[in-house]
């Protein structure tokens, strides 16, 4: 399966925004000159280790805080309203970051990120509480797609690390978002695990028709389903590291060139 | 929906949970067995104290003479809860015999009496007429019980000739052994009046008895009886009078030495509970900041899929009073017990019949406010924590 090229309408705009973190004797640096998200569109943000690819889904997902930003913006699906997420950083309204990141985003982080103390069918079905739905046949249709019908009562502890992905999936999609935003989805999965949540999570998000941001430094992974991709440029300077991201999503002949650049460079670390 | 992921996680981690509610019910479970012996021990005293009238007395001394109007004075005054005038003691002894001749005559007193007195059991019927209320030393005397006749005489000296009136009484009750130690018969003020009348050798219409004709008197009593409303008022009853120079004595050093058993153990139970509270308070409230912070992620995933602050700030704010309600109810079946156990066990001297340890529902109430308060305070710093959790802090480590 390949996923779409971008066309669709403007979800999220980034330009001339900056995230830095500083340690004790080094500092890094994350860059997005320019980047728009748009509807239907899948895209994979790749780098090795330390390049800023968390840091900008992170950033993607409105829960940091950029230090610098000459335009971040979020437009709402269908009717295209721009809200200003810098401006709401500024003004310390997290619970409005909050309450766009509950209707319109779907997250999968790397190690599930279930909530221990409720069942699996509660955990799908947070979200959805969140905004006050109850769509239980959504829920059974997306616990079969993906094969956990039977574990639905049971508690995230009683699982195995795929299961508990496979978990993660369906929270991300139980309450229909525009954006799921995918955080090294099969990064704790061996590799037969991983191809097998990931056939599941694409043929989902074809479905479903959101738009996929998933950020990953498994090369093969994402070149296996054919995501168009942005590259971190990482470059050093003195104790601080710094990493672009931006542009739009690569799907040319360089692909193999990126992906071995990668492979290397995971390699050397 | 807080409440429900609270309830949810409260019962994931039952065990944690029960061990915090212990951990209170070993604060709150000494502290209402303490309040309960202070309540049960004051009350007790203070209920026996109540219940025998004479501690409710002024005993005024000596005789003096005092209007009616000064005596309906004292009895309107917020502190009294019951005054009558009396007749000059010498007037108001007489003999008493049983109607049969079998028993008597016995020299007694007649004690005035009036509605409300509380000496006179209130659910008897009123004293008027010939009716009186005879103490149970003469009733024993005589043998007499309620129903039965007496007769009375009173004897005066007119012109140097012995003269004598013969008085029938009905004995309409008799009064419990503690409530008037000496041989008396509670009767009427008027029938005091015509007894002291006669005695001073004045002709009384009403009864019949003939003698000087009293003319226009204004009269005046030698004394009066009076009790304070309630224990509280002997103390300002008795300086009150004292301050009217009326000599008086009272049961006051009893009172306020129960008064005082009052004050100091409610210091005592005040500063124990204080301390205790304050330990628990602590406790708790550094427990559930641990527990805060150990969920940071789980708290990081929540803020992740939109549950915004005041959600957070909500979560170990209904889990603290989940634990508070699992500990009062433990703390509660604790104190049960040790109530049965000490009331069954112990009985103070004096106090037999009563409870040692006791407590009333207003208490109840307050314990189960004040540890639901305090659960709410321990977790306001914890929950204020938790409303500050962003996403980022730990969403990756679940």
């Amino acid at each position: 399966m390949a996923a779409a090229a971008p066309g669709g309408e403007l979800l999220m705009r980034m330009m001339g925004v900056v995230k830095r973190r500083v340690a004790k004797d080094r500092s890094f640096e994350l860059v997005v000159p320019d980047l728009e998200i748009r509807s239907g569109q899948a895209v994979a943000f790749i780098g090795p280790s330390g390049s800023g690819k968390s840091t900008l889904i992170d950033l993607l997902a409105m829960t940091l805080r950029p230090d610098e930003a000459r335009d971040f913006s979020f437009f709402t699906p269908g009717d295209r309203a721009e809200t200003d997420i810098d401006a709401l950083w500024r003004g310390r309204q997290q619970d409005a970051l909050g309450r766009i990141r509950s209707q319109y985003f779907g997250y999968v982080l790397q190690t599930g990120g279930l909530l221990p103390f409720l069942s699996v069918r509660d955990n799908i079905r947070l979200p959805q509480r969140l905004l006050g739905r109850d769509d239980a046949q959504w829920i059974e249709v997306l616990a079969k797609r993906l094969g956990i019908t039977e574990q639905l009562s049971a508690k995230p502890g009683q699982l195995s690390v795929g299961q508990r992905q496979r978990v993660a999936i369906a929270r991300a999609l139980t309450h229909k978002p525009a954006i799921v935003l995918a955080d090294e989805p099969t990064a704790s999965l061996d590799p037969v695990n991983a191809h097998g949540v990931m056939d599941l999570f694409m043929d989902l998000i074809d479905r479903s028709g959101a738009t996929l941001i998933i950020v990953s430094h498994d090369s093969h992974l994402v070149d296996r389903f054919q995501i168009p991709l942005i590259e971190g440029q990482v470059s050093q300077r003195g104790a601080t590291a710094r990493s672009v991201f931006g542009g739009e999503p690569t799907l040319d002949t360089d692909r193999t060139v990126i992906m071995d650049r990668i492979d290397q460079g995971e390699r050397v670390r | 929906m807080i409440f429900r992921l609270a309830l949810a996680d409260t019962l994931h981690e039952r065990q944690m949970a029960a061990c915090y509610a212990v951990a209170l019910a070993a604060v709150l479970a000494p502290l209402m067995v303490l309040y309960g012996l202070k309540t049960g021990v004051i009350t007790a005293l203070t209920t026996n104290l109540l219940q025998d009238p004479r501690n409710l007395e002024i005993i005024v001394l000596g005789n003096r003479d005092y209007s009616g109007t000064y005596v309906e004075g004292l009895a309107a005054r917020d502190d009294v809860g019951f005054a009558v005038p009396r007749t000059r003691s010498i007037a108001a002894t007489l003999y008493i015999e049983r109607s049969d001749g079998q028993g008597g005559p016995e020299l007694a007193e007649l004690v005035p009496t009036a509605p409300g007195d509380p000496l006179i059991d209130p659910e008897a019927p009123p004293l008027q007429g010939s009716g009186v209320a005879l103490s149970h030393a003469l009733a024993t005397a005589l043998d007499v019980e309620p129903g039965d006749t007496v007769r009375a005489s009173a004897v005066r000296e007119v012109d140097g000739q012995r003269q004598r009136v013969v008085l029938d009484l009905d004995v309409t009750q008799v009064l419990p052994q503690t409530a008037f130690g000496r041989r008396a018969a509670f009767a009427p003020l008027p029938l005091l009046q015509a007894v002291e009348d006669y005695r001073d050798g004045l002709a009384v219409q009403n009864f019949g008895w003939e003698g000087r004709d009293p003319g226009d008197f204004e009269r005046v009593f030698a004394s009066f009886r009076i009790y304070a409303r309630d224990l509280d008022s002997v103390a300002s009853l008795a300086d009150f009078l004292t301050r009217e120079g009326i000599e008086v004595r009272s049961q006051l050093a009893e009172i306020e030495t129960v008064q005082d058993l009052d004050t100091n153990l409610t210091r005592i139970f005040t500063i124990i509970a204080l301390l205790g509270g304050a330990g628990y308070l602590l406790s708790m409230g550094a427990n559930l900041w641990s527990n805060v912070k150990r969920k940071t992620r789980e708290l990081s995933v929540m803020r992740l899929l939109g549950v915004p602050a005041a959600g957070l700030l909500r979560f170990p704010i209904f889990q603290a009073n989940f634990v508070a309600i699992l500990g009062m109810v433990l703390a509660f079946g604790i104190y049960f017990l040790g109530e049965t156990v000490i009331n069954l066990l112990f009985a103070a001297p004096g106090l037999e019949g009563q409870p040692v340890v006791k407590l009333l529902p207003l208490h109840y109430a307050f314990a189960i406010v004040l540890t639901l308060v305090a659960a709410i305070v321990a977790a306001a710093v914890a929950g204020w924590r938790a409303s500050r959790i962003e996403p980022s802090e730990g969403m990756r480590d679940v």
